[in-house]
């Protein structure tokens, strides 16, 4: 059985909620909510209706109260009747036999047309031969006149409170080393995660908060590239984040909370190559950020620019599945291999040739050498650059590319290979 | 010569890597096991590996290039076909532990189809102190996973971890135009299968052109 709670009082649906958890919210002056299962607590459907207008007067409510076998007819009763009205199943029809037809649940098309037919209440739209109405109005004036016969089939739509994902623990004792403070942050992270998990959510962001031992707060929001609820690599993030940014006093108390998210849904094509999971890629690369810096993990992109030492810059990778190409036979490229920094060479030249290179780590004579070409840009920024370059080969074949700036200074910049 | 191909083919099975197909791509590099490409500067090794790089990147898998001494070019990584998109950089600075351990945890975390350590310009004192169990240890990473570990060097270094070896060696240049304004036009290589060993060498020719 269904119960609607109808009126214009703020708290319906604190009032439907104390007597069971599923309550919709049907319009700002509309509460439905399942009364069944309240029989062994309360009693009969009277007594049921006694306890709910008791409490409602206890909140100063006042609002319109029925009891029916479905919810459309529950609704339709609370608006159309004020007081208390308890519908028993087989009565429905009656009970809605005298409304009037105007109501937010037909639609105002449908309406117009009943009123040009002479159809004023329910109760006359409920003796329309069936077939007659199905011909002339549809799929829509079937379900309207199972309304009007009390016959809807309408679920309830819960309105379910928002949950919160937060968990904080006090501490005896300051701790200043970052382990416990993860020991802890672990079984909490692990507690939250069975939440997200039973609720079918995941995790997009880590508010944690450490109080400290002088009373202030230190906060670190930790965004997360892809809806995640692995409490290992949760807490990996927690732990990258704390290690390149620690705490600045001991910690008295710890707060983690994660904002929910609708959980990712990935359907990998069947023939497809294996990529790294997000979550484990999202790792593995704070890892090698912490191992061989921040600025030195990524995706190389090039830049539109002829600059020969910074024409890229890296970006976070994000590997997206895609359709792999058509495998096919791919000629041989020369690759260039630069030295980064440019090494300091030493050359000696001869009408304006390198015959000899000079640097700390390749010494030999030139035995080839093609040059000089002229590179230069950028003269309107702080990244400019204007040098002359050749191509020499050394005595043990190698290729290499060298330059001399307009500081006369000479440099190797790579080598072919 | 002929015999001694041969011979080694009767008493050892017969490569699974075929120089011809690694050149064009993946398809017959093995997977699971680390493959070694060695030799001097301006043998071809870096235009091998990027060819199989754009190979990979394009068949959809996604690669990491740990590179030794920050020598990767991502131009050339274009001319040779690669998606920059599907490829993650790791630049190590000419350290080469943190390239050994950027390789593992790349191996240890998994989807990445190919792996290219490149210790090309990393002293080979540096390289002979690497211990031994490095080297296994990302041989296990490896082994049972459809990744394939490319080893860029000098010279050997994985030992017996390794499952193939390259040897790479120059043969001649291309220049072309009036001296002294040339550009090289092409790069000519051979490439011999050390282990398994085949005695029959593969001549690669590299193109300067875009």
């Amino acid at each position: 059985m269904i119960a609607c709670l109808y009126g214009p009082w703020p708290g319906l649906a604190a009032l439907a909620g104390q007597f069971s958890p599923m309550v919709e919210t049907a319009a700002a002056d509309t509460v439905v909510f399942s009364v069944d299962g309240l029989g062994s607590l309360f009693g009969n459907f009277h007594q049921i209706a006694s306890e709910i207008s008791r409490r409602g007067a206890e909140m100063d409510i006042q609002a319109s109260l029925a009891i029916a076998p479905n919810k459309s007819t529950a609704i339709l009763i609370a608006r159309a009747y004020r007081g208390v009205t308890i519908v028993m199943p087989g009565q429905e029809a009656d009970a809605l036999a005298a409304i009037p037809i105007d109501t937010p649940l037909i639609s105002p098309d449908l309406l117009l047309k009943l009123h040009r037919w002479g159809v004023r209440t329910l109760g006359e739209l409920a003796a329309l031969p069936e077939i007659g109405v199905v011909e002339r109005l549809g799929e829509p004036g079937y379900q309207l006149r199972r309304l009007a016969l009390g016959q809807g089939a309408d679920l309830l739509h819960l309105s379910l409170p928002p949950i919160e994902y937060t968990l904080s623990q006090e501490f005896d004792d300051a701790l200043e080393l970052l382990e416990p403070i993860l020991f802890i942050v672990s079984g909490q992270l692990h507690d939250l995660t069975a939440k997200l998990n039973a609720n079918g959510k995941s995790a997009r962001r880590i508010i944690l908060t450490l109080t400290l031992v002088d009373g202030a707060h230190f906060v670190r929001l930790i965004d997360l590239p892809v809806p995640m609820r692995d409490p290992l690599a949760l807490l990996k993030q927690v732990q990258f984040s704390l290690d390149a940014n620690p705490p600045v006093a001991p910690v008295v108390a710890v707060q983690i909370s994660l904002d929910p998210a609708e959980p990712r849904f990935v359907q990998a094509g069947l023939f497809h190559p294996a990529a790294p999971e997000p979550e484990k890629l999202h790792t593995l690369l704070a890892r090698l950020r912490a191992l061989a810096g921040a600025d030195r993990v990524g995706s190389p992109e090039l830049l539109n620019s002829h600059h020969p030492d910074i024409a890229y810059r890296l970006r976070p990778c994000a590997f997206e599945p895609a359709e792999p190409a058509e495998p096919k036979s791919r000629p041989l490229k020369v690759a260039l291999r630069y030295f980064r920094p440019p090494l300091a060479a030493r050359v000696d030249t001869r009408n304006q040739t390198p015959r000899r290179v000079t640097s700390d780590r390749i010494t030999g004579e030139v035995v080839h050498s093609a040059g000089p070409w002229r590179s230069s840009g950028d003269w309107w920024a702080d990244t400019s650059w204007a040098r002359d370059e050749w191509d020499v080969v050394l005595e043990d074949r190698a290729v290499y590319r060298i330059y001399l700036t307009d500081t006369k200074k000479w440099f190797l910049h790579g080598s072919y290979d | 010569m002929a015999n001694i191909a041969s011979a080694s083919a009767t008493l050892y099975p017969r490569p699974a890597l075929k120089l011809r197909d690694a050149a064009e791509g993946l398809g017959s590099l093995p997977r699971g096991t680390i493959t070694e490409i060695l030799g001097e500067r301006s043998t071809g090794r870096t235009a091998l590996a990027q060819t199989m790089l754009a190979t990979a990147t394009l068949g959809g898998e996604v690669a990491a290039w740990i590179d030794g001494c920050d020598s990767f070019d991502p131009a050339s990584a274009v001319r040779a076909g690669a998606d920059l998109g599907k490829l993650l950089w790791v630049q190590c600075a000419h350290r080469l532990e943190t390239a050994l351990k950027a390789a593992d945890m790349v191996l240890h975390s998994g989807g990445f189809g190919l792996v290219i350590l490149d210790l090309c310009d990393i002293p080979a004192t540096a390289l002979g102190r690497v211990p031994l169990s490095y080297w296994y240890r990302i041989r296990n990473a490896v082994q049972h996973t459809p990744a394939i570990v490319l080893v860029l060097a000098k010279e050997a270094v994985a030992k017996a971890s390794s499952a193939h070896q390259l040897a790479m060696s120059q043969s001649s240049i291309e220049w072309r135009g009036l001296a002294p304004f040339q550009t090289i036009v092409r790069m000519e290589s051979e490439a011999v299968t050390r282990k398994p060993y085949d005695a029959v060498p593969l001549k690669l020719a590299a193109l300067a052109e875009a």
